[in-house]
């Protein structure tokens, strides 16, 4: 089951960082619809969960190196790191230019 | 024991029982696959045939050949039953047939729940082909988006149908994906470790956890769609409070998921047929787990992409067009493997290799369509045109049906135990492909001209005649080329002549065996040591034939086999599966009976029917295990080792958790509808809204505490503690629902009774 | 549920008495409790809110 959770964990950490920095957006929109567009402070904080998810990110691939969690079987860790690793540029890649680019138009 | 007599002892242990009766009462998974496979092959052959109408009205313009509303019938059932009828079933039949053979095991971990899903798909997949005869066939287009689904857009019965007909149906999704799950887990030969499993069951694996995780939206969007049709509950309604972009979100929750639900088992069965034509082992094993690791999850944040018209804010609109794009990159590392795995070997032109070949020319365009409309502006441009029909056909023809044809010739000897005649075969391929571009490519075309998708017909003179006539001679090209492959597989199983075990000279365990196999798969089971068991040791089949592995004695006459450690592989406990049953089927039967009572708006026979299925589930569960402790028994090789039922993680145990992970999901849809009409939907909640006091809170909390102490304590205790503390949560939920005002008037107070009415059918239930 | 168990563990069968099934009927109980508080929240945040 640990082997299981270890290969799971990273894409599970991004899709939950990922429904909740969209929900975030999706609830500082929601009052904005009739409103002035968000602004530089609510966009800062978009921007700041999304680093904080990345940075958790990191870490967990940081975690799967350690020889203290990583898995005993080789193939199983070289999965398991490809995964973190998969994990992190989705991170990267779906978070940040989004929520530089924040507008609820 | 001599080989002869070890066959005979364990084919009177694991048979099916002769005759007709054995078709209604057997719970093998050969005979279970083999049934699914043959109803989703009936399934396609309905859904083309509803094709080459849908072609031959669009074939001119202006054509009477099909009225509109026939023709909206046509399209959506079209849709419904190419999508639930006949792709999933037809990852399911496979998987059931051939994932106990690759894993070295004798059954799937549930027996009889694989029968009664099967059953559940053929009760639930008659009761929307009987609509398509009837004539009131569901509408709406296979979306059901509301209104033109809601009372509003279709009064009639027909979105009934599809709303609880696929419900029915998405039973047997559920249960054969928690079936396929648990035996990937833990029901594989000796010694298969994760990292040493046949690459098709980490495709089937992942598929399977996404069927439990992206199934469960649609069956709450069906649930809520029917709430609102049968008792005007208005979710999906503006005016109170409800929002028909819900139902979007909650479809597309499926809805997208379910194209790498098709696409994963196929990318399953080419990872598995390619090396063996290419005469070579697969390159990149390990990316291309992690590949389609992370395309079960990443499919999970695109859903949006199919809504980029409807007026979302644009940083949304960016979040979905990124996580789109960027499911490009573990497809594109399956692909380069792939390429890779041919290019090490020395590939042999034989007709599944031709199915390939064909995948990948079609696949790889399918796929770079996919990119260009995951880009917003040109979405916007494409959106609901030919060129998403067409996009959408290459990526689920080129990405399953031909990899599935591949399957099919691949697999064919194992099925039938002859040899493959394939001249047909050839013919019927070329047919396909350029039948199949004939009609597709030039589709695209169609699209970019403006031709709108679900048109039941066009006016002449906007440039789209000459397309829409040869794409629908392709289409009918096509057609005959697939009339000649069923042609070519009945000629191989009944004509061809006996051929031998293994003929493509493959690697993985399935091919260790007679064919077609014994009802038992292996005479012993074996020790793997690595992916390819029969590349190490091609005298393996005859050691296992002779009883060298483990359970190779029949002696204690009932249908035994080995569950592992997950990971490691490590014998862990001997699994007792059950003998032939009618319940499953007979459970069904009457599950059927509760749909068709909520169909036909007979309320009181859904009482009765449930009350059916709860007698027929505690039987079910009252007949596992025994009541003699057996202590640890010999298997033949290795330590000796207890039954499941004396052990604290039981089949059971694992196939619960991956329930309630799809019942946790379908909660967590159900959470997400409410927070999104909140935060979306005006006048939320309404000013009269119920606040259950101090006392029903208090009441919850020790309620609660009640049952998780309860359970904990000691055995007698969790009767006089936990079953109070459960009935005392049923009684705050009945209280706080009286507090509900009318779940007609408003979409808050309807997502109430839906909230309080999932928790009610949980704790007395459980008490 | 509890009462089935309790019921299989008086006809003596082994996995009752054992704790596979006590197991599973304990984790399916656990669920019954955080959906009730789940959807207490639910139900009394607007309250809360307002």
């Amino acid at each position: 089951m640990i082997t299981v959770l270890r290969l799971s964990l990273p894409l599970a950490i991004w899709l939950a960082s990922f429904s909740g920095v969209y929900g975030l957006h999706g609830l500082m929109c929601s009052s904005r619809w009739a409103g002035p567009p968000i602004g530089l402070s609510e966009r800062g904080l978009l921007i700041g969960a999304a680093i904080l998810a990345i940075a958790v990110q990191s870490l967990c691939l940081v975690v799967l190196r350690a020889p203290k969690w990583r898995d005993p079987d080789p193939a199983m860790r070289r999965i398991g790191l490809a995964l973190a690793a998969i994990a992190l540029v989705a991170a990267i890649w779906t978070l940040l230019p989004p929520t530089v680019l924040a507008s609820c138009m | 024991m001599n080989a002869l007599r070890r066959h005979r002892a364990l084919s009177r242990i694991w048979a099916s029982d002769p005759g007709l009766r054995g078709w209604f009462t057997t719970v093998n998974h050969t005979d279970l696959g083999r049934m699914f496979l043959a109803v989703a092959v009936f399934f396609f052959v309905v859904g083309g045939i509803l094709a080459m109408l849908i072609r031959a009205q669009l074939a001119s313009p202006r054509s009477a050949f099909l009225g509109p509303d026939h023709y909206n019938q046509v399209l959506t059932m079209h849709g419904t039953i190419m999508m639930f009828l006949f792709a999933i079933p037809l990852f399911e039949g496979l998987a059931v047939y051939l994932l106990p053979k690759m894993l070295g095991t004798r059954d799937l971990a549930f027996p009889r729940l694989t029968a009664y899903g099967f059953w559940c798909y053929v009760f639930g997949g008659a009761m929307m082909v009987f609509s398509l005869l009837a004539g009131v066939a569901p509408d709406s287009g296979w979306f059901m988006y509301p209104p033109l689904s809601s009372t509003i857009g279709a009064p009639g019965i027909n979105p009934d149908f599809w709303l609880i007909g696929i419900t029915f149906v998405e039973i047997s999704a559920i249960s054969a994906a928690v079936e396929i799950t648990v035996t990937v887990l833990r029901y594989r030969a000796p010694g298969m470790s994760l990292s040493k499993m046949p690459i098709f069951a980490w495709y089937a694996l992942v598929t399977a956890v996404m069927i439990l995780t992206g199934f469960p939206p649609l069956i709450l969007g069906s649930i809520l769609l029917e709430l609102e049709r049968a008792f005007g509950m208005p979710f999906f309604q503006v005016a109170a409070g409800g929002d028909a972009l819900l139902w979007q979100h909650l479809f597309w929750l499926f809805g997208h998921p379910e194209v790498y639900i098709i696409f994963l088992p196929a990318a399953g069965a080419i990872s598995t047929i390619l090396p063996v034509m290419a005469r070579t082992t697969l390159m990149g094993y390990g990316w291309i787990v992690a590949a389609a690791v992370s395309l079960g999850v990443l499919s999970f944040g695109l859903w949006v992409h199919h809504m980029f018209t409807t007026g979302i804010p644009h940083m949304g609109l960016a979040f979905f067009s990124a996580a789109s794009t960027l499911v490009a990159v573990p497809t594109a590392v399956q692909i380069f493997a792939w390429i890779g795995t041919l290019s090490k070997g020395r590939p042999s032109l034989h007709l599944p290799m031709l199915w390939l070949l064909a995948f990948f020319a079609t696949f790889v365009i399918g796929g770079l369509t996919g990119v260009m409309v995951a880009i917003v502006p040109f979405d916007w441009q494409a959106h609901d045109t030919y060129f998403i029909v067409a996009h959408l056909h290459y990526v689920l023809i080129g990405g399953f049906v031909f990899p599935m044809l591949a399957a099919l010739y691949y697999w064919m000897p194992h099925f039938t135990g002859r040899k493959t005649y394939f001249k047909l075969g050839n013919t019927a391929f070329w047919l396909v492909f350029f039948g199949f571009h004939g009609t597709f490519l030039l589709l695209h075309w169609a699209g970019l001209l403006g031709m709108r998708r679900r048109i039941d017909t066009y006016e002449a003179g906007q440039g789209w005649e000459a397309i829409n006539l040869i794409a629908s001679i392709s289409g009918f090209v096509m057609a005959i080329g697939f009339a000649l492959v069923l042609i070519d597989v009945v000629i191989n199983a009944v004509v061809a002549i006996r051929g031998s075990r293994d003929p493509w000279k493959a690697g993985t365990l399935e091919w260790a065996m007679p064919t077609p196999s014994a009802p038992y798969n292996f005479a012993s089971l074996p020790h793997v040591t690595s992916r390819d068991p029969l590349y190490d040791d091609p005298e393996l089949p005859v050691r296992l034939a002779r009883g060298e592995g483990y359970l190779g004695d029949p002696g204690r006459a009932r249908r035994e086999t080995i569950s592992v450690e997950i990971a490691s592989g490590a014998p862990r406990y001997i699994t007792v599966f059950p003998g032939n049953t009618a319940l499953p089927m007979l459970m069904s039967a009457i599950t059927g009976l509760f749909f068709l009572g909520m169909l036909l708006k007979t309320y009181w026979l859904v009482p009765i029917s449930a009350s059916g299925v709860i007698a027929c589930a505690l039987y079910w569960v009252w007949s596992l295990g025994g009541t003699t402790r057996e202590g640890p028994l010999p298997v033949g090789r290795g330590p000796d080792l207890l039954t499941a039922a004396e052990t604290a993680d039981p089949p059971g145990w694992w196939g619960s958790i991956f329930l309630l992970l799809a019942n946790g999901t379908f909660f967590g849809s159900l959470l997400f509808g409410y927070v999104f009409l909140w935060t979306i939907a005006p006048n939320w909640p309404p000013p009269n809204f119920a606040e259950p006091g101090l006392g029903i809170g208090l009441t919850a909390l020790a309620g609660a505490a009640l049952t998780a102490l309860g359970t904990r304590w000691r055995p007698g205790a969790a009767l006089l503690f936990a079953a109070p503390g459960l009935v005392a949560l049923a009684v705050t939920g009945v209280m706080t629902l009286m507090l509900v005002p009318d779940p007609t008037a408003h979409a808050y107070d309807a997502t109430l009774w839906v909230l309080i009415g999932y928790g009610l059918l949980h704790q007395p239930w459980h008490s | 549920m509890l009462l089935f168990l309790g019921a299989r563990r008086q006809a003596g069968h082994v996995g009752a008495h054992v704790g596979g099934e006590a197991r599973i009927v304990r984790l399916w109980c656990d669920y019954a409790v955080l959906v009730s508080l789940v959807v207490a929240l639910a139900v009394g945040l607007p309250g809360w809110l307002a």
